[in-house]
Formats: structure tokens, sequence, C-alpha cells
């Protein structure tokens, strides 16, 4: 699990911290950061991938857009921690926007270096080596797997696994496609492959939990096209009519829907959801909250529902809501909204999500200032 | 008629005896300042001499025991923030309904009618400066209301009950004390009203050394005059005469 990120001149990201939980909702005023701390963790994730430059084509991203213009510091550095196996692990990095690469990086283990790169070297354990060949974000992503111990693969497992559906959108989620290798594109495109490569078991699980919501659906299936493109139907009945709908006019939210279980179903992966209220009717919320905060993994989103707050329980929100805001300075904060006094008072009295509609959010900043001007 | 209490703590209404005690009968409960205000209110709008302190009619009830006896409600039918609801003052509402619950069951119990006082200062923690104190007020009877309770006062100082104190012991005292209530509530602020009631009272500005003061007149309630103590006092006035029976 993922216990911590720093990660300084990242966007509006400069010396931030964010203490994580195994669920966790971002919320804040627009503007305060939420989504850029989900590009950020898209963004280690890639360091791992190594595949830095075609991540930012994807993005339509140029490297100069990844810093911070609020200071002068041009590398990338950033700091994650982990448990593993009951041991504190750190990785920090140094990214070089020119380079694309990490010039530095060390991982530890209960504070003991078992990775470094540093000077145009890298060490693992006791042997050090020049490198001597061009990569793209972390130094792991090259390594053998034979050269990496144990700690190590998990770092990079656990790393690799997270996945941002940070741009999730209904057009994407309808277009075909023809192969997804086990997870979704950014904006939910490749769905239909995605469903289809789950196999029938799983698309009837699917059907079976999204029956329970949409009583009128009979069938999840998919088509294989000529050129290998995968085409996605739901069969529903009205009275004794089935009705056969594909992708492009299956409603936006039973999509959307689709693509958080399955990801949920799939698991093995910290998954990242921007705005996860859009297109899902309020009836629908609480089962989602159930999904998301009973999974194995942990998870992120983003949201301005109050109804989404409001159906956690007490515990997960005082552990799992993460107020961001910004600074004078433009730089973006986070505090946990339950351990702000006035939230942490209003939520004996009241749900979560009320107690966060019932507050003027935009003058919340200085109740947080003025505990901080006395260490609090 | 008997007198139910909630405060925030021992400065203000008073507190139970012993540390985390939710709720206390008079012979457990010290009382605060605006106990005592409240009960020399009593007196006076009931008209005749009685001490419902003295008397050991008075019960008080702290915001843990509202908070761990809180009204139902369903997370599913949550109140939106809109028009007709402004921020910051859902608390006062949930207080004033779960106050007006524990009110309405002592009633059955002692056979008597209860006046509830429900006492908050509109800058507390709960809100930390933010929203209006005219909403919080509104919000607290609107609690009561929901509850069908008759007999509950809103007690909301604004900013905070050290505003009506130093409104007396301040230089000129109960001149101009309307403009105490645009201070902030603040305790960190520079010059903030927490400070100017300390040194209003060369620092002498203790529990019991302001229940002395009121206790002795010295500090003199009748001439308070400012709005959000006005407006406690007439609806408190009208409440007891209707218990009473004069109205």
């Amino acid at each position: 699990m993922i216990k911590s990120i720093w990660i300084d001149n990242f966007k509006s990201l400069v010396n931030f911290k964010l203490e994580l939980a195994q669920f966790n909702c971002l919320v804040g005023l627009n503007g305060a950061g939420k989504s850029t701390v989900l590009q950020a963790l898209d963004f280690i994730s890639q360091l791992m991938e190594g595949e830095v430059q075609s991540w930012l084509d994807h993005r339509h991203w140029k490297s100069a857009d990844l810093n911070s213009k609020l200071t002068k510091k041009s590398n990338i550095e950033f700091a994650m921690t982990f448990e593993i196996n009951k041991k504190k692990v750190e990785w920090r990095g140094s990214f070089n926007r020119s380079l694309l690469m990490c010039t530095k990086e060390s991982i530890t283990e209960n504070d003991e270096k078992i990775l470094a790169v540093d000077d145009g070297h890298y060490s693992v354990g006791t042997a050090r080596h020049e490198i001597v060949f061009q990569y793209q974000g972390s130094i792991l992503s090259q390594l053998k797997e034979s050269y990496q111990g144990q700690t190590l693969k998990i770092v990079k497992s656990i790393i690799l696994k997270i996945r941002s559906l940070d741009l999730i959108s209904p057009e994407l989620l309808r277009s075909r496609s023809r192969s997804a290798e086990g997870k979704l594109g950014l904006g939910g495109e490749k769905l239909s492959a995605l469903i289809h490569e789950s196999g029938i078991q799983s698309q009837a699980v699917l059907q079976k939990e999204l029956s329970a919501i949409y009583p009128q659906l009979n069938t999840i299936k998919t088509k294989s096209l000529k050129s290998g493109w995968k085409q996605l139907e739901i069969i529903e009945h009205f009275g004794a009519k089935p009705l056969v709908s594909n992708a492009r006019h299956i409603n936006d939210g039973m999509l959307r829907l689709m693509a958080i279980l399955l990801q949920l179903k799939i698991g093995d992966a910290f998954l990242l959801f921007d705005e996860i209220e859009n297109g899902i009717n309020p009836e629908l919320i609480e089962y989602l909250i159930n999904q998301l905060v009973n999974s194995n993994d942990q998870v992120m989103v983003t949201t301005h529902s109050p109804m989404i707050l409001n159906f956690m329980e007490d515990e997960i929100a005082k552990k799992g809501v993460l107020y961001l805001y910004k600074t004078t300075e433009g730089f973006t904060r986070s505090v946990r909204l339950f351990d702000i006094p006035s939230m942490a008072k209003k939520l004996e009295f009241m749900g979560p999500g009320e107690a966060f509609i019932d507050t003027d959010m935009t003058q919340l900043y200085q109740e947080i200032a003025s505990l901080e001007s006395v260490g609090g | 008629m008997y007198l139910l209490l909630s405060g925030e703590g021992l400065s203000d209404i008073g507190a139970c005896q012993s540390a985390g005690q939710l709720l206390c009968d008079r012979l457990q409960f010290q009382a605060g300042p605006m106990a005592i205000v409240i009960d020399q209110l009593v007196e006076m709008f009931q008209g005749f001499e009685m001490s419902h302190l003295e008397t050991e009619r008075v019960t008080y009830v702290s915001e843990g025991y509202l908070a761990a006896h809180r009204a139902k409600s369903s997370r599913k039918a949550m109140a939106l923030k809109g028009k007709k609801k402004p921020a910051e003052t859902k608390y006062f509402y949930e207080n004033a309904r779960a106050l007006a619950l524990a009110a309405k069951k002592m009633s059955e119990e002692i056979n008597d009618v209860v006046i509830a006082i429900l006492f908050r200062d509109a800058d507390g923690t709960a809100s930390a400066g933010r929203g209006l104190w005219q909403d919080k007020y509104n919000s607290v009877n609107t609690g009561f209301k929901s509850e069908d309770f008759q007999t509950g006062v809103a007690m909301v100082p604004k900013p905070k009950s050290e505003a009506w104190i130093l409104c007396a012991t301040k230089e000129n005292p109960y001149q101009h004390c309307a403009l105490l209530e645009a201070s902030s509530g603040n305790d960190k602020a520079a010059h903030s009203l927490k400070s100017q009631f300390e040194s209003s009272l060369n620092n002498k500005s203790g529990r019991l050394d302001i229940n002395e003061l009121l206790h002795s007149h010295t500090i003199d309630i009748t001439k308070i005059d400012m709005p959000s103590f006005n407006c406690f006092k007439q609806d408190l006035q009208t409440v007891v005469q209707v218990v009473v029976g004069n109205l």
C-alpha cells in the first residue's frame, strides 16, 4: 500500500505532501489541484513504464508544461513511501525534464539503501555500474527482473498498478477498440475490448451487478467485428420485448458504471477516478460508494458531490476525505477535511456530506491558516 | 417551570463537576456566568422571586450529550444548502433538535413545563467566523420548531458571550455596546474580544469572578443593550410569560 506521496515542482504541486488511506476522496474548490494530484500519480506511474514521451504525447502535453510556473526549479522531485512486508520502503527521485529521466533516484528499505542512481551511475545493493544506455523515467523501468531484489520488484509493481482514469468521457467509452491489454485508457477508451477480453464469466458477473441497479438489463455482450474491432452491446427487456443497444446508444451512466465496476473487479490496481459522481443518478451513489470503499485495492476519487461524502461512514470520511486548497502563493496544500476543528464538530451532528455542503468553502482557508499560524 | 440548559463550557453556561459527565442536575452543575444571566432574567420575567438555580430546578446537558443523542436523520434526505438554507447553520439546527428532544423527554419525566435554552456562540469552533448571525439564530428556532417544541430559546451571542459581559465591564459601561458585535470572535486576533474582556477586568476574568459581579449586580444585565442580547431577552420573556400564563 502507498502510505504517502510527496512531490515538488509538478504544476501547482510545490512541496506538496499527501498521506494516503485505503480509500481517498479529494474535495476542494475548482482549481485547487484535485485533478493535478491524479495527473501527478499518473506521471509517477509512467516513470516506471519508462515511456514518458509517449505519455506526454497522449495527454497533448510538452515537458515544459510539467513544472510549476511559480518556482524557478527545473527538476521535478518526488518521494513515495510504502509499507511492504511490514517494512518502511521509500522511493525518491529527481526527474530531469530535458532528459525525461530520473537523474537521481534512491530506494530505501527501513532506511537502508537498496537502489541508487547518481552521477551517471547506478547501484543495486553494493555493486555500482556506469549507466551506458539511454532511457526515460526510472532506472527500474529498464533493469532486468533478475537484477531486482524482491522489494524492488514489489515497488515497481505497485507503481505500475497506479491506474488513472482522470479523463473519462462518454465519447471515448463508446468508441470501438481492438485490444485493451487488461486496462482502460485515461479517457475510458478500450472499454469494449476490455469487456471482451475479460471473458464470458466476467461479463456475467458484471451483468449481475448492474442488473441489481438496472433491473431491465438482461445481457452484456461483446462482438468481434472484422479487423479485430470489438463492439459492446447490451440487451434490455421492457416487458417481453428485448431491446438491443450497441455502445453508441447505451446511456452515459451505465457505461461509466461498467468501466468503474470492471476495473474494481479486475482489481490489483490503485485506481484513480476524477469526478466520480459524473453521470451517475443519485439512487446509485450509495451502491457505487460501497463498491469503492469495500474494494481490496487502494482507491482515490475526486468529487464535488456532498452526496458522495454522505454515503461514507464517519470513520472512512475522517481518514480518507482530503481537502485541497491553494495558499495565497498559489501552491496546492492538503488537509484531512475532518481534522479541521469546525468540520470535526459538525461531523458529530451530521453526515460528512451535510457538513461539507453546510460549510462556506470559500472561507475555510482562513480557519486552516489560523491553525497553521499556531503550528496546528 | 424547569430549566434545561446547554452551553459550550465552563466560561459560558457552565459544566458538570466531573469531567466527561454529559448531563447533570443542579447539585453537580457548576454554573457559569450565562446560567446566572438566564436565572436573573427568568426571575424578572416570571413576576415573582424564585431563583431556579437556588431551588435546584435546573439541569445541564453538554454538547457531547446532544451529539450522542442527536435527532435521527436519514442520510438519504440530506439538507442541501440553497436559497432557503444558508451555509453554516446546520450545526445550530441539529443542536436545537437534539435539545428539544431531551427537553420533551424530561418534561414527561418530571411532569412540568421545561424551558430549554441553547447557548452557542455565533462565532464559535463550529463555524470559525463563517456565516451570518441571523441565519444561525433562525436555525436554532427552526430546529426547535421541527421537533414541535414550543418552549425553546436561542441564546446566540454575537460574536461570543464575552461581548455581552464586556458591555458592562468596559470603559463607558453599557454605552454603544452594539459596536462590540462587529468584533472578531477569533481569540488569536490582535486586540481580540477576549483580550479586551480580560483587560477590562484587570485579568480577574475567571468564572467565579464574573459570577460574583453578576450576583452583586455590579454587572447590571438590565442595562445591556446589544441586538443579539436583546433578541435573546425578548424571546426568553415571551416563553416565560406564556408558561406562567401571562400571555
